[in-house]
């Protein structure tokens, strides 16, 4: 139930990195991989999971490489595919952007890195923290000669190095809820869920305990009692693995020894219905064979006291329209021939607001096809992000560290909520 | 960096002369430095001075040239003696990774290393302890596993944990290489014991892996305090090694229902956590723990819905997919409780394709009454999907909802018909071969498909498939539709123009046509079976004549055969059988429920790989066939070659002499020219010094071998399978080691050819194939080969026909001793 060996391939397929853990895949299956994938794409069946003559490939694409994991065995497909993630996390961590360039110049690192993380197939360390104190990268290992073993082996706490300094103690938590909507051609929503997650970012001395408290609302209706007025059910609360989870099971509070730098805290999802944020009615009149005129009415619904800003609607266009007038009522709206959309950007879009847009084309004269390329039609598409507002209501009422050195760590908690795949199927 | 072979080969010597030039003077030589950046990537900043870091920059260039491929084996001496010895610890990891890289073609040289490497795994440093420990266990050469064990055993006691975790992966590779070694330190007690007490949760994890795959019987690790004691220190462990914990308790039967429920509330908070593979495996636990126990499986296949879902749409494409295809198997296990939650099958825009196809069989699975329309509004949506196939797939989805929902399919057969509003050609195309399926199962619908095809152009349909369901749904219910002659009389006119299965289709159409509506049909039947007749597929041509001959031969009977009209079919045969639905299961959170296939069809067993794996990779059979040779170094390697060379020249000698007479027998196929044309043969790689080939050879037993018998491997395999009759006997020999070599050779030279060899030290296996002269009977052979020193034996299966048993056993005496003329 092993990984055979790790392929890092350019887009082309000519191997950047081979390590080879089992000796029963030879560098030749990169070929192989890369024909078996150019035959699927053909064929309409490619997945990130393909197998061929009794061997599995296991992929996934990040910038302009392939990380490839072969096996001959039938592996936990989850857990190879989360490793393959975690290459990607821990490889960023420490080259800072992944790709083709970052990887031939530091392939001495990689190695070493690859011989951490994993042996004979079994992954062993994965957490970049710790890596870090004993693979340093090429500029960092010029100056430091001394070494030292992986320490957070014996350590309780493996995602959390100790010894970390920093001048200025500071946490940084963002509560972030996206909105996925999926509303029908006639206007009924067909889908409407939030997907929340609470990101830190934190920069703190020592071994800090941290406890993070929120506000009764969600911790009663995570424990199934109703409150009062507006309920939203958080469901499916996960959390990092630094969180006492049995802590948070008997009394609410999330108390945690935090890793170093960023991570997500916990997530949520909400799924009982909530009214779309910002709604979209698009109306399309053929007045004659060659014009097309579009008018499209954006509504902001909720408070106004909050704004959505960045907001960007994407209407889709039939790819031979030509010769655009548009006339927005506010923000600017351009015709992106490339996407095959009508581009409408608004800075700034207060709550309780509605906005016109109109937009005439010219199509060709004339029709043939059109109703075959007409047939195959995306939706409308939103963009948006709305600062200090979350759908859930869930408040950050207080966030503490403790570390036994004393300092105060500044705690800087923001709320945000934007869009997720924000979809309007149209006519 | 592009570059062709003869820049490489520069390259090569240059690197040579410049790992010369520092193990001399520490310093590149003078006139190539200027070039700078020609030594590798990343350097060219600074003209480097001290030698670690002259080393480093060669080191770095040499294992770039070995990651793309390029053979750096001719360096490996000067590697050695270059860093050897260092403190410098990313010196030393380079050099072990050329040196794992290229231990097994260059065995002999290896042995320089391993002294380097047993040193370190006595070093004050635990990381340089570990990373020797690490290489010298992944050299892969059988005849230096004596030199590593002493440093195994040690390490399994290391103070450091970093350095035992690797020693406990390292007994799996010892294990890998020679099992018996294992058996004999009794390291599995050891590792036992590890796993038992270790104070590091890594160590832990590691002993249960490989404890896995040593113990003859991993069922009898799983006893109840071993589960309890996994489980109470769950959390001390990493991520991956609770996944394999996991994995390791799911087999876990508990005794009562109680303790079934403690077991899950210990690993309740596991559903919560945010890796994916954490929470799969712990949903796997508790299927599996509750599978004896109906309500509480049915309890926690609710509870486990959510973090699914979740999942799902989270982390990127790859996991996505995983998630839902073991979602969909238990859709499938379960469509009831999954009803309510349909919408979290729809698709997403952005949904990658394979997501898109996975969710659209969960759609299908949970459709029942209360949900179809809903779903089938939604299918609808997916028809003009950008991705023909998700479009095709979305319109096959509704078809298949409203087989399955039979009686109460009404309004969903017209949400299908109205696909062909579309004017779409492949929803025009798909919507016709569904209609044909859904006629076959829900008679009430016909009627208003048969409508449906009245102002259908058949013309604008293109896609064979479609034109073959059109043609079937006019041959079957043509008597309901006015049109139906004359639109098959038009796509008769093109008749040769169609593909076979569209022709096939029509001469059945017309055939049943004519039973219904006679006067009609007359011409069409007579066009299509003149035109088919005149075929030249033979399977068109002889179901014209077939037609043909029936209807003039009787025509009662034709009418009875043609004429009848479809049974009806309830389900289809790609449905999933609920004992591979019940296989899946129990491989869940692997890759089988993402092929939905059990892991037997996509897995060969271990030592079958092995031996597949030569059979393909020429290049690793020649490194272990000279690895062999190599064995205990260059002078004996030396004798052992001049030994052959001359049982070579006398065995040539013995054969010619048989030849002579053989040849005026008339030896029919040159054997050059057989070689040629028979991949399979060149596969066999000791074939390439060709001897005579021995004619009538085994006079002696009263059998005659054809000398160049013929058989592809696809033939042996499926011989091998199915010959009745055995012989098996055994020939021991110290020389078998000095004989291997020629063996395919001689017995080529009796009549009997190698259909495949491979394999390592110690155990070589051939594959070999024999025929009787009047070819009336085959013999196949597996000859083991164990080449140990002073134990040499080859151990031989000779199989053949039950018929030719007595056949057989004169062969199998025949082939022992010519074995051991051979051999001794």
């Amino acid at each position: 139930m092993a990984t055979s060996a790790i392929f890092i391939l350019d887009l082309k397929g000519k191997v950047i990195i081979y390590r080879d853990y089992r000796g029963d895949v030879p560098i030749s299956y990169a070929d192989r991989f890369m024909e078996k994938v150019a035959e699927l794409e053909d064929a309409g069946k490619a997945s990130p999971i393909i197998q061929d003559e009794g061997v599995t490939y296991l992929y996934l694409q990040h910038s302009n490489l392939y990380l490839l994991a072969v096996t001959k065995s039938n592996v936990n497909a989850a857990s190879t595919v989360y490793f393959l993630h975690k290459l990607v996390e821990v490889f960023t961590k420490y080259f800072e952007q992944l790709e083709e360039e970052s990887v031939r110049d530091n392939f001495v690192t990689v190695y070493e890195l690859l011989d951490e993380m994993m042996d004979f197939g079994y992954p062993q360390f994965t957490e970049a923290n710790i890596l870090q104190e004993f693979i340093k990268t090429e500029a960092q290992k010029m100056d430091v000669v001394e070494r030292k073993a992986p320490m957070a082996v014996t350590n309780a706490v493996s995602w959390r190095s100790e010894g970390i300094k920093y001048k200025k103690n500071e946490v940084f938590l963002d509560v972030v809820e996206s909105v996925n909507l999926l509303v029908n051609a006639n206007g009924s929503v067909v889908r409407s869920e939030i997907m929340g997650a609470l990101k830190m970012r934190t920069y703190l001395t020592g071994m800090p305990e941290c406890k993070l408290g929120l506000n009764d609302r969600v911790l009663l209706e995570s424990q199934g009692k109703s409150g009062k007025g507006k309920a939203v059910d958080l469901e499916d609360m996960k959390f990092h693995q630094c969180v006492r989870l049995a802590r948070f099971e008997s009394d609410r509070t999330i108390s945690f020894v935090p890793p170093d730098g960023a991570f997500d805290l916990m997530t949520y999802r909400i799924s009982s219905q909530v009214k779309p944020l910002i709604w979209i009615e698009c109306t399309v009149n053929n007045s004659s064979r060659s014009r097309v005129e579009y008018l499209v009415k954006a509504k902001s619904q909720f408070k106004a006291r909050s704004a959505a800003s960045n907001v960007e609607i994407s209407i889709p266009v039939a790819s031979d329209a030509t010769a655009p007038v548009v006339r927005a009522s506010q923000g600017s709206a351009e015709y992106a021939p490339e996407r095959e959309a009508l581009v409408w950007k608004i800075k700034n879009f207060p709550g309780g607001k509605e906005f016109l847009l109109r937009a005439k084309f010219s199509l060709p004269s004339i029709e043939g096809d059109s109703s075959v390329e007409g047939g195959r039609k995306q939706p409308i598409q939103v963009n948006f992000e709305i600062p200090y507002f979350t759908v859930s209501g869930i408040q950050v009422r207080y966030l503490k560290v403790i570390e036994k050195s004393g300092y105060q760590a500044l705690p800087w908690v923001r709320y945000i909520t934007q869009s997720g795949e924000y979809e309007i199927r149209m006519n | 960096m592009p570059r062709d072979k003869m820049k490489t080969k520069g390259e090569v010597s240059d690197l040579k002369a410049k790992l010369a030039a520092v193990i001399k003077t520490g310093t590149l030589p003078q006139p190539k430095d200027g070039k700078g950046g020609s030594t590798g990537k990343g350097q060219s900043h600074a003209v480097p001075k001290d030698p670690q870091t002259v080393k480093r920059g060669l080191f770095k260039s040499i294992l770039h040239y070995m990651t793309i491929n390029v053979d750096m084996s001719g360096l490996f001496t000067q590697m050695i003696i270059a860093s050897t010895p260092t403190n410098d610890i990313v010196l030393k990891k380079m050099l072990y990774l050329y040196i794992c890289t290229y231990a097994q073609q260059k065995p002999d040289l290896t042995l320089l290393a391993v002294n380097t490497l047993t040193k370190d795994c006595g070093d004050s440093d635990p990381t340089v302890r570990g990373l020797a420990l690490r290489s010298l266990c992944s050299l892969r050469v059988p005849n230096l596993i004596e030199y590593l064990l002493t440093p195994l055993k040690t390490a399994l006691a290391d103070r450091d944990a970093y350095v035992r975790r690797t020693a406990v992966l390292g007994v799996l590779k010892v294990f890998r290489l020679d099992a018996n070694v294992v058996e004999e330190l009794e390291l599995e007690q050891k590792l036992k014991e590890m796993f038992a007490n270790d104070s590091d949760s890594q160590v832990v994890a590691n002993s249960l892996s490989v404890l896995q795959q040593i113990v003859k019987n991993p069922q009898d690790l799983i006893t109840k305090p071993v589960v309890y004691s996994l489980l109470n220190r769950l959390k001390e462990f990493s991520e991956w090694s609770q996944c394999a914990v996991l994995e390791f308790v799911s087999n876990y039967r508990p005794e009562d229902g109680e303790e079934t429920f403690d077991i899950m509330n210990v690993l309740e908070d596991r559903l919560q956590h945010s890796n994916s593979a954490l929470v799969l495996a712990t949903i796997k636990v508790f299927l599996h723990l509750t599978i004896a126990i109906p309500d509480i499986h049915q309890q926690v296949l609710e509870r486990i819905r959510g973090p699914l879902f979740t999942m799902m749409h989270n982390k990127g494409p790859e996991i996505s997919y995983t998630v839902a295809s073991h979602l969909r198997l238990l859709v499938e296990r379960a469509p009831m409780l999954f009803s309510q939650d349909y919408k979290q099958f729809y698709c997403r825009y952005n949904d990658s394709l394979h997501v898109k196809k996975v969710k659209l069989g969960m759609l299908t699975s949970v459709a029942d009454e209360s949900n179809a329309y809903d779903i089938v509004n939604e299918l609808c949506e997916y028809a003009t999907d950008p991705s023909e196939t998700i479009s095709r797939e979305s319109i096959k989805a509704v078809g298949t909802i409203a087989m399955n929902l039979g009686q109460t399919a009404d309004g969903l057969v017209e949400r299908l018909l109205s696909f062909l509003d579309m004017q779409m050609d492949h929803v025009t195309a798909e919507t016709y071969i569904v209609m044909a399926d859904m006629m076959r199962c829900l008679p009430d619908q016909v009627e208003k498909c048969v409508d449906a095809l009245a102002s259908m152009r058949t013309v604008e349909v293109v896609n064979p498939e479609a034109r073959e369901a059109i043609v079937w749904i006019l041959g079957a219910h043509g008597d309901k539709l006015q049109e139906a002659p004359y639109i098959l009389e038009n796509m008769a006119m093109a008749f040769d123009e169609e593909e076979v299965r569209v022709q096939l289709a029509m001469l059945t159409a017309a055939a049943k046509l004519f039973f219904k509506r006679p006067p009609e049909c007359h011409r069409l039947l007579t066009d299509v079976l003149e035109k088919g007749s005149e075929s030249a597929n033979q399977d068109v041509h002889d179901r014209s004549l077939f037609y043909f001959r029936l209807l003039k031969k009787d025509i009662q009977v034709a009418a009875q055969v043609l004429g009848s009209n479809p049974p009806t079919t309830a389900t289809f045969a790609e449905e999933l059988g609920s004992e591979l639905k019940e296989t899946l299961f129990k491989e869940f959170n692997s890759l089988s429920p993402l092929y939905s296939e059990p892991a037997t069809n996509f897995i060969a067993d271990d030592n079958e790989i092995e031996y597949e794996h030569d059979l393909y990779d020429l290049e690793a059979v020649e490194g272990n066939a000279s690895g062999g040779e190599n064995k205990g170094g260059a002078a004996y390697a030396d004798t052992n070659l001049l030994d052959l060379s001359d049982d070579l020249s006398d065995a040539t000698i013995a054969t010619t002499t048989t030849t002579t007479t053989a040849a005026s027998n008339g030896a029919p196929t040159p054997e050059a020219t057989r070689l040629e044309a028979d991949p399979m043969a060149l596969l066999d790689m000791l074939d390439v010094e060709e001897p005579a080939s021995g004619a009538g050879a085994g006079v002696e037993q009263g059998i005659r071998l054809n000398p160049s018998p013929f058989m592809d491997a696809g033939k042996f395999q499926q011989l091998w399978g199915s010959l009745g009759a055995q012989e098996t006997f055994a020939v021991s020999s110290p020389n078998v080691r000095a004989k291997m070599p020629e063996l395919s050779n001689q017995m080529k030279a009796v009549g009997i050819l190698t259909m495949a060899s491979g394999g390592q030290e110690p155990m070589y296996k051939f594959y070999q194939y024999a025929q009787l002269e009047d070819n009336s009977a085959v013999f196949l052979v597996e000859l083991i080969a164990n080449t140990t020193q002073g134990g040499g034996m080859l151990s031989v299966t000779c199989k053949s026909d039950a018929q030719h048993q007595s056949c057989l056993k004169s062969f199998a005496s025949f082939f022992q001793s010519s074995l051991t003329a051979y051999v001794d």
